[in-house]
């Protein structure tokens, strides 16, 4: 698995200023990449272009699998930083939905049991069946990653994943992300303020000022 | 088949918050058609501006419904009573009542009444038979130790004096003196009955009966505007609620509205991101669209239905009909809701969709 940036290019169409030019860029299967900088510097816009969303305006961005290409937009789990549910649903039926939708084979049963374990792992146990409009911001949170992490997708991204949680929780939460992408060898993308988050990923990627530079593993 | 039967699941689910808000929807509503029915005489002390403007109609009803040809007589504490009949017939009998009776028949030749009898006895003696068109019925007690027996002679609408009118089906309305007056109706209903403003707390406190059945009672249901009561009864019955009541209901509905675009179209960008693309969380949004149509105009029709079968209903009828208007308000906003994403949506990526808004 790997995702490639080539010469890639962006700018929205109402800027004078492109959100990043000329990024060359290689992601392979069980990477986990920061995205860091400051507010407005363009994290999202990258993580949007990465995850097929937005489409660049130069250059390529594409994704491959022993070689051969594969289509960005359906082979990414998203977390996204606004706590998307749904709201008449329950927990453990919103976390479902990533499993759910993921295969042609996977039936409703079978997706509930995997979101189940997830949800359990993040510590939403005892939250399984609450309508998603009674949790916190945090456990919204949480079961927006159970839904990416039980989706098998091969490139999970992530928006600021734990913005709404404390410390103890990130930490436990980082490393549930962690054990299941490495299980799989999955692409973890994560834009993020935290650096105890950036930290813990084997690569950081500083977007600043129209310009991607790799920085490395913090730690 | 993945996507209906999420959709399906979708719907379900949303089942309660419809209920909730039918059942806040119908609260508010019926708020003032309580406050109506139970408190007559605090509206005719509050109300006054309603009262100058131009009187009020009073709804009278019975246990047992007001029949066709039903005979109504009322009684006051004054001693006015009046009473009179209405039928089918291309006929108006207009009977006045104590203290100087006088009956006349008025023939009904498309819209123009015409007086073909008039008699002045004064007062009726006890037992006097009177036939009009050679044909005698019911028999109509007018005082104690008078009674009089004429034709049930009378169609849907009366005119007498500068008094006017009525009506449509189901409704009827007499004035024939300045004090009290009398109808029936063409089918089982409530009698409708203008008073002066003077009036009132004559009227309120009459005692009613039906001739047929003296021991069914006739009580003042409720009382609505003239401009109300000459209204279509659908429209009535919406007049009823004040107009505090409907902004707050309109404002509840708009508010209702506004979250649940902001919602659906967070939901969109959801399925788009979960792997269903553009066709797909359309299909889920179109199944939801066309559930909930549904169920609204089943809930309309059911309205409709109450309606039809009964204009004017008691209090529990109308909770069940006010819930059933809510309900259709509720699944017919949520559809106008999906509908309108449907017209927004071309222009939202899947990121301005996830966006908080």
């Amino acid at each position: 698995m790997r995702v490639t940036c080539k010469e890639a290019h962006f700018q929205y169409p109402a800027s004078s200023a492109p959100v990043f030019e000329r990024l060359n860029l290689d992601i392979c299967a069980g990477e986990t990449v920061a995205l860091v900088g400051p507010s407005g510097s363009g994290k999202t816009t990258l993580l949007s272009v990465l995850g097929g969303l937005l489409s660049v305006t130069g250059g390529s961005v594409t994704a491959s699998r022993n070689g051969r290409p594969i289509p960005l937009a359906t082979s990414c789990g998203w977390i996204t930083q606004t706590t998307n549910a749904l709201g008449s649903r329950t927990a453990l039926d919103n976390a479902a939905l990533g499993a759910y939708f993921a295969g042609a084979g996977n039936t409703w049963l079978n997706a509930r049991s995997d979101a189940i374990v997830a949800l359990r792992r993040l510590g939403l146990g005892s939250r399984l069946h609450s309508r998603s409009n009674t949790l916190s911001g945090g456990e919204l949170q949480r079961v927006s990653i159970a839904r990416a992490l039980v989706s098998q997708k091969p490139i999970i991204l992530a928006d600021e994943p734990t913005g709404q949680l404390d410390q103890e929780t990130t930490d436990r939460v980082m490393r549930e992300i962690a054990e299941s992408l490495s299980e799989a060898s999955r692409i973890l993308v994560v834009a993020t303020h935290d650096e105890e988050v950036a930290a813990k990923c084997s690569r950081v990627l500083r977007v600043s000022m129209g310009m991607v530079s790799d920085i490395g593993p913090l730690r | 088949m993945k996507v209906v039967r999420e959709a399906l699941r979708n719907v379900v689910s949303r089942g309660w918050q419809t209920v909730l808000l039918s059942a806040v929807l119908t609260g508010v509503l019926l708020v003032p058609q309580i406050w109506t029915v139970t408190d007559l005489n605090q509206a005719l002390a509050t109300e006054n501006r309603l009262q100058s403007a131009g009187g009020y109609v009073f709804a009278l009803s019975s246990d047992g419904g007001i029949e066709p040809d039903e005979c109504l007589l009322l009684r006051t504490s004054s001693g006015v009573s009046a009473s009179g009949v209405l039928s089918n017939r291309q006929e108006i009998v207009n009977l006045q009542a104590s203290p100087a009776t006088s009956y006349r028949l008025w023939s009904y030749q498309g819209d123009v009444p015409s007086l073909v009898f008039e008699s002045f006895e004064s007062p009726v003696r006890a037992q006097t038979e009177v036939l009009i068109n050679g044909a005698t019925a019911d028999e109509l007690a007018i005082e104690d130790g008078h009674s009089l027996y004429t034709t049930a002679a009378v169609l849907r609408v009366q005119v007498e004096r500068s008094a006017v009118r009525v009506s449509e089906l189901g409704r009827a309305l007499l004035s024939p003196t300045p004090w009290l007056g009398v109808g029936s109706a063409a089918v089982p209903a409530d009698c409708y009955v203008e008073a002066e403003p003077e009036h009132y707390a004559l009227l309120i406190n009459a005692s009613g009966s039906l001739l047929s059945s003296v021991d069914d009672p006739v009580f003042v249901r409720e009382i609505i505007t003239r401009d109300a009561f000459t209204e279509s009864p659908w429209r009535a019955v919406q007049g009823r609620s004040s107009r505090r009541s409907s902004e707050v209901a309109a404002g509840l509905v708009v508010g209702v509205a506004v979250i649940l675009l902001r919602l659906r179209y967070a939901e969109i960008g959801l399925y788009r991101i979960l792997g269903l693309g553009r066709a797909g969380s359309t299909l889920v949004q179109w199944i939801e669209l066309v559930s909930m149509l549904t169920l609204g105009l089943i809930f309309s029709a059911s309205t409709t239905a109450m309606f039809v079968w009964d204009p004017h209903l008691d209090t529990s009828g109308t909770i069940l009909r006010l819930g059933l208007m809510a309900g259709a308000t509720t699944h017919l906003l949520a559809a106008g809701a999906t509908l309108a994403i449907f017209l927004l949506m071309p222009r939202g990526s899947t990121l301005s969709l996830l966006k908080d808004r």
